[in-house]
């Protein structure tokens, strides 16, 4: 997204510098899945159709088979009854994970995920974590999380602590 | 695919804010709706107006204009032909007003295809005799059918019988202002003297109603063997031969090829009637660019909305573009939110235009000097349809132009870190 940065940015061993603004939309669509502090859902929709959205803007499977898949996350993250339901009419914790069921419909290479639990409470905040740590263990999938939730630091399996801009513990 | 998708997102942001959007759109209809109504209207008055004179108007007149000879006898001289003659001051000779050998004429005119009608008149300056007065007038001598049948000369004739003018010998059809004037009514007998001191009596048998104050005042009609007794001529004599065609557009040519053909001058509708035209195109002038002016505040109606919208949806916009649309697609969603506006609203004001047209039809308009118009004109030309239609496609194109831009351009990194 931002293209301000030095030194070289390579995503599945393909290098980002250079790329027009169509090229980074469709790697942004295909390879990487971004989740925020606050869950960007779009209200006009049902939870499904939010999931649904960047699979049919890929465009790979026809509407059915996309369907399918955002199913299939939604049963992943144990949240099948959310689906019909429209975003505003879900709880804080409900939307950050139809949010992460967005993230997932279409593979992507990586998640990045920018203070996941920094709006939720205790308990929804664990539910979110182990969410990722299924991803993780069991579906192989990387995640790169920034937070200031010490307590979810502790539990991720490499940790860089970083300090106004700088690296102090890799 | 991606074009669907697109079309439902913009379906689903209209109809989260359909409030906004109909009264969007209820500008352009409004504005459409009065641009058919104002057009039909105009369009329909020009035409009446433009009917009232050149209806009457022959599309090709043939006359003899009395003017000096311009091949003068200096110009027959051997010792002057290689040098300029000015010569000054030239009066006519003993020029004659008819047309010459107007019967044969008429005859290879009415054979001519592109002429659907041909009518001689004669005319004949006269005065009126009211008492110790004379009042300045021209008869003309026409043939009633004939400009019956061209010009629409009934219509104009109150009572609306003009075939009394032939049936009844040494009759007249007065001018309504003429008829004012003399103080007659229908049987009285009218006194008219030539400008060779000739008397004759003339029975008053209709009024003649033009629309046009000043030519009733000395208008007034005869047939034409009447005029010729008149003026003491032979059964032969013509002034003008009025011709009318089938293709108006063909006037300015085939005058000039009769002006050859026959030896006499011509004058085509166009060259008379220039001012006509002028005029007919001002007004439709205005009427487009009233059109064009509520468009355009119709058009602004939209930018606004669309701004308002971009503005509320920065967030959606922003995630959007995170999960992998490009500003193209953002773009196209909002080209499509004002495109269906526009043209929803388009739509309705083509109908509500329509339907304020007919209601204009039925307004009575009575005047005196139209006998014929009973309600308002409107001239339901489907070109006005058709322009009203692009123009608010093209209106709210441009109203979405520049928002769309916009939204296209959002930073998502900018948004999404404000958070």
């Amino acid at each position: 997204m931002d293209t301000d940065y030095e030194g070289d940015l390579t995503i599945d061993s393909e290098i980002m510098r250079g790329k027009n603004e169509n090229q980074l939309a469709l790697v942004r669509n295909k390879k990487i899945g971004f989740v925020f502090q606050f869950h960007y859902l779009l209200n006009e929709f049902t939870a499904l159709e939010n999931v649904m959205l960047p699979g049919l803007k890929l465009g790979l499977f026809p509407e059915a088979e996309v369907k399918q898949h955002a199913l299939e996350q939604f049963k992943k993250l144990d949240i099948e009854k959310l689906a019909d339901k429209r975003s505003n009419q879900l709880s804080g914790g409900e939307k950050q994970r139809v949010a992460i069921a967005r993230v997932l419909i279409n593979n992507p290479a990586i998640i990045m995920c920018d203070e996941p639990t920094g709006n939720l409470d205790k308990k929804n905040s664990l539910i979110v974590f182990n969410i990722f740590k299924q991803l993780a263990e069991e579906h192989h999938q990387t995640l790169l999380v920034v937070t200031h939730d010490e307590d979810f630091a502790k539990k991720t399996h490499r940790t860089i602590v970083m300090e106004d801009g700088r690296i102090i513990r890799p | 695919m991606n074009l669907r998708l697109i079309v439902r997102i913009a379906k689903s942001l209209l109809l989260a804010r359909w409030k906004q959007t109909l009264v969007a759109a209820i500008g352009v209809t409004f504005s459409i709706t009065m641009f058919i109504a104002l057009l039909s209207f105009m369009s329909g008055l020009n035409n009446l107006l433009d009917g009232l004179m050149l209806n009457r108007t022959a599309h090709i007149r043939i006359f003899n204009e009395v003017k000096p000879n311009i091949y003068q006898p200096v110009r027959m001289l051997h010792e002057f032909r290689d040098s300029y003659n000015f010569i000054r001051s030239v009066k006519a000779g003993s020029s004659r007003q008819e047309i010459y050998n107007s019967g044969a004429i008429i005859h290879v005119l009415k054979k001519d295809f592109r002429v659907r009608g041909v009518a001689p008149k004669i005319t004949a300056p006269v005065f009126f005799n009211d008492g110790a007065i004379d009042i300045t007038g021209i008869i003309y001598g026409i043939d009633v059918s004939a400009e019956s049948n061209l010009f629409h000369f009934g219509e104009y004739v109150a009572g609306c019988n003009p075939l009394d003018l032939k049936n009844v010998s040494n009759s007249i059809i007065l001018g309504e202002g003429l008829a004012t004037k003399l103080m007659a009514g229908i049987g009285d007998v009218v006194q008219v003297t030539t400008i060779t001191q000739e008397q004759f009596p003339l029975k008053v048998v209709r009024f003649f109603q033009s629309g046009v104050q000043e030519l009733d005042k000395v208008q007034s009609f005869a047939s034409i063997s009447t005029v010729q007794k008149i003026l003491g001529k032979p059964s032969d004599y013509i002034t003008d031969i009025q011709v009318k065609l089938y293709d108006i557009d063909q006037a300015p040519a085939l005058a000039k090829e009769y002006a050859n053909l026959f030896q006499a001058d011509t004058e085509d509708i166009q060259t008379a009637n220039a001012q006509f035209e002028t005029g007919s195109f001002v007004r439709t002038l205005i009427s487009y660019l009233v059109g064009i002016t509520l468009l355009i505040v119709a058009g602004f109606g939209i930018y606004n909305i669309l701004n308002m919208m971009i503005y509320e949806k920065m967030d959606s916009i922003a995630i959007l573009k995170a999960t992998g649309f490009s500003g193209r697609d953002v773009n196209r969603i909002f080209m499509t939110i004002a495109l269906s506006i526009g043209l929803f609203g388009g739509l309705m004001g083509l109908l509500f235009g329509f339907l304020f047209s007919l209601v204009i039809d039925q307004i009575p308009f009575i005047t005196a000097a139209l006998p014929t118009v009973k309600t308002y004109p409107v001239d339901y030309n489907p070109v006005f349809y058709f322009i009203g239609s692009s123009f608010s496609i093209v209106t709210t194109y441009l109203a979405g132009w520049a928002p769309a831009r916009k939204a296209s351009r959002i930073d998502p990194v900018i948004t999404i870190r404000g958070k």
